[in-house]
């Protein structure tokens, strides 16, 4: 009887310690990981060549006062242009507002490229603010620009003997032109005022036409034709630059880089008859006066060189003037900019419910009641409710026209006073090419060995083509693996690139379904995929990325 | 909780009846009452009993259990300090059953009591949050870990779970002081696990099924406890 009742008890014990024991550890298989996208604000540059070439070789120095709160995708301070995309992100630690904004130089230098140096200011408004920037290639003429490349033989002395001219005829469908004079005797000068010598004297003439759209892509201080900053007689303003026509004039003499000479040089810039002289609102006629600014990648700020009259010959409208340095010139006007930004909000039925769309917000000067000059330009992966601001807008009536990916108008709007500090508010139409039904792309990751999938992703920003097409489009930013769209026809078959930090991957001749989900892992058998491509490459690549992340 | 008691006081009732009945007559001038104080890991509480009968004797009793632990443990790539906070409160009405004999019989075997009972859990959660336990490095970037969130877990379970176990009832310790002593369990409902998380840690609610399925089997709730009580 005894040993019953101890055994009973032991029973019961037993099965008390049981229960504890067979529970599960409450941390098994359990990852809090941290997020890749530690960045809360992120410009990314968009770098193309004017040759449409890649510039992923392009020499990049970062800049600036708050340089040091740059870094790349990867937290480290080495930039380089990966798949046309530069990408710059602020220090997390740094909290950035429109009240305390960031202010970096982005020098960027290429081959046969007229290097451009652009200003980027950090507001913390747009959390992953988007720039484009086009380098001209000097060696490519193009329909939107004269090239001119020739070489003139100096005497023993490094000196012309005789008067020099070099004219560059206007693009095709332009009339302006430029033409040089460089008096004999002149010497040429490097970057340090030393005196070059050599006999071989190479002259590069670029013209733009400045009625073209894409002039707003390379005009130097990369942003646009508003500028932050303008050096003029009494002082430094912003302001909004309005070119009846420009040059850019480079030398190099036996090599070495020239940027100045011991006499003036006399240069003609001929006109855009079109031009509308910001001053009478005309267009520019004979006997006008107009400004002639310069503008040096020594010195990246748009300086007021001179006034200038212009002169009427044969039909032809010119500036003359005389410059001691070598460098982009520029005539026409400028408008004092705005004190404050204009704030627009997108709003769209059709981009409702998560749905994305790349649009292109272009802003225009207004001329005789039509949209003029192309000032600036953003690029937005909108939603509804969307909002950017623009900076430095001159104090006259602009024209906000926004584009789908296919560059169909969405909206216009002529915003009379862009210094009202009101949130503009800016309806788009549908777009003709968002008409397919929504689409969703969720990405997966496992990696090797282990059963649950990651649970964090990097963001990355993905491109599409239709297979076999030339020219990726923007798609859009992927979060945690996740996309919506409407710009893609289920049934079509596509390629796409995604872009992070370093890392461009392609995958192409992709079939797209309403619901495309996939998962990138090891387990063919599984439906796991690794691309088609580089398939143990990519397996390497997952590996070394898993273990990065300690899993 | 107004459910619970009516419940609870329907129970009983119906034992007083049954144990009555057996009895056939009162324990005579016996002592049928007791209150006192009881500690184990359900926490600390009072409770009261009644001897209804020889074999059986019926109770009520209120327990509390704030517990807090913390730890460090290695979550993926990174060591994180999780604090752990429980609150268990709850009413318990339960009924015992002596099978060898009760409180008359003498010896230590007939103060042996089959209990089993129902508790209203009116504080049945438990809280765990998880912070980095150090800055974190991404480049050449240094992310403090204050910056970094945290994750916060939230576990609940149904307010209503049975017990059952074994207990030892009325121990004499002089001067109507009793000891008694229990050993058993609740079983729980499934726990329901919620995660909410902020900052670089926010995406990590999908750890959400992981933690729920690692959780699930936490049903058994032991309880290993000592008291004193006095009997009137």
């Amino acid at each position: 009887m005894k040993e019953n009742r101890i055994g009973f008890i032991l029973l019961v014990f037993l099965a008390v310690a049981g229960m504890i024991v067979a529970c599960t550890n409450p941390f098994k298989d359990l990852e809090i990981s941290v997020s890749s996208n530690v960045f809360k604000n992120v410009v990314n540059l968009e770098v193309n060549s004017s040759a449409g070439t890649s510039l992923d070789n392009a020499t990049v120095v970062v800049s600036g006062p708050d340089a040091g709160k740059i870094y790349n995708a990867e937290g480290k301070k080495i930039f380089k242009i990966t798949g046309g995309f530069l990408f710059l992100a602020v220090d997390p630690n740094i909290i950035v507002s429109e009240q305390a904004p960031l202010n970096i130089s982005v020098a960027i230098t290429a081959a046969n490229h007229l290097g451009a140096q652009i200003p980027v200011k950090i507001t913390g408004s747009e959390k992953i603010a988007m720039r484009k920037v086009v380098l001209l290639n000097t060696t490519a003429t193009s329909s939107e620009m004269a090239v001119k490349n020739t070489s003139v033989a100096l005497a023993a002395n490094g000196t012309p003997a005789s008067d020099i001219t070099v004219n560059i005829p206007p693009p095709a469908g332009s009339a302006e032109s430029a033409t040089i004079l460089i008096p004999a005797g002149t010497q040429f000068r490097d970057a340090n005022n030393n005196v070059v010598s050599g006999t071989d004297l190479k002259v590069s003439l670029v013209v733009p036409k400045t009625g073209s759209e894409s002039l707003a892509e390379i005009f130097p201080g990369g942003t646009g034709l508003t500028q932050p900053a303008i050096q003029m007689a009494n002082g430094t303003t912003s302001g909004t630059l309005l070119p009846g026509g420009m040059s850019e004039v480079s030398f190099t003499l036996n090599g070495t880089a020239i940027t100045n000479f011991s006499k003036p040089v006399d240069l003609g810039i001929s006109l855009d008859p079109d031009f509308v002289h910001p001053g009478t609102g005309q267009k520019v006629k004979g006997g006008d006066k107009l400004s002639v600014f310069s503008f040096s990648s020594n010195n990246p700020i748009w300086k007021h060189e001179q006034d200038a009259t212009v002169q009427s010959s044969g039909g032809k409208l010119t500036v003359n003037f005389s410059s001691t340095h070598a460098t982009w010139f520029m005539a026409g006007g400028v408008v004092e900019s705005c004190d404050n930004s204009l704030k627009i909000k997108l709003t769209a039925d059709w981009l409702k419910n998560g749905v994305t769309h790349p649009v292109t917000v272009k802003v225009y000067s207004k001329a005789n009641d039509a949209a003029d000059k192309l000032l600036m330009q953003k690029n937005v992966t909108a939603t509804d409710g969307s909002e950017l601001s623009f900076d430095d807008l001159p104090k006259a009536a602009v024209i906000i026209k926004t584009f789908d990916a296919d560059g169909n108008g969405l909206s216009e709007t002529v915003v009379a006073d862009p210094c009202n500090a009101t949130l503009q508010t800016i309806s788009l139409a549908a777009s003709p090419v968002a008409g397919n039904p929504k689409t969703t792309m969720q990405l997966y990751v496992r990696c090797p060995n282990q059963a649950q999938r990651v649970n964090i992703l990097p963001t990355f920003y993905l491109y599409y083509k239709i297979h076999g097409q030339a020219g990726y489009k923007l798609l859009g930013i992927v979060t945690n693996g996740y996309i919506s769209t409407t710009l893609l026809d289920p049934g079509k078959k596509y390629d796409f690139r995604a872009v992070w930090g370093s890392t461009v991957k392609d995958v192409n001749d992709v079939a797209v379904k309403v619901d495309n989900t996939a998962t990138v892992g090891d387990n063919a058998a599984g439906g796991e995929i690794l691309g088609t491509r580089a398939g143990a490459t990519n397996l390497e690549l997952l590996k070394e990325k898993c273990k990065e992340a300690g899993l | 909780m107004k459910r619970l008691s009516i419940l609870s006081f329907f129970i009983l009732g119906v034992i007083v009846a049954q144990a009555q009945k057996e009895s056939g007559a009162g324990a005579g001038n016996e002592l049928r009452f007791s209150a006192g104080i009881h500690a184990g890991t359900q926490g600390f509480g009072m409770n009261a009993g009644y001897q209804v009968h020889r074999r059986w004797i019926i109770g009520l009793a209120a327990s509390h259990a704030p517990y807090g632990y913390t730890t460090t443990r290695t979550l993926g790539k990174n060591e994180y300090n999780i604090k752990m906070k429980e609150k268990l409160s709850n009413i318990q009405a339960i009924a015992g059953w002596s099978p060898f004999g009760g409180v008359h019989s003498g010896g230590l075997w007939s103060r042996l009591y089959l209990d089993a009972g129902v508790a209203a859990f009116y504080n049945m959660e438990a809280n765990a949050t998880a912070t980095p336990k150090n800055d974190y490095q991404y480049g050449d970037l240094i992310i403090k870990k204050e910056d970094l969130g945290k994750v916060d877990a939230h576990v609940q379970w149904k307010k209503i779970a049975p017990y059952a176990g074994l207990a030892l009832h009325g121990l004499g310790l002089g001067n109507r002081f009793v000891f008694n002593a229990n050993l058993g369990t609740y079983y729980l409902s499934k726990p329901e696990v919620h995660i909410t998380a902020d900052n670089l840690l926010s995406e990590n609610t999908s750890q959400e099924g992981t933690a729920q399925k690692n959780l699930e089997n936490y049903r058994w709730l032991p309880v290993v406890q000592a008291g004193v009580a006095y009997k009137f």
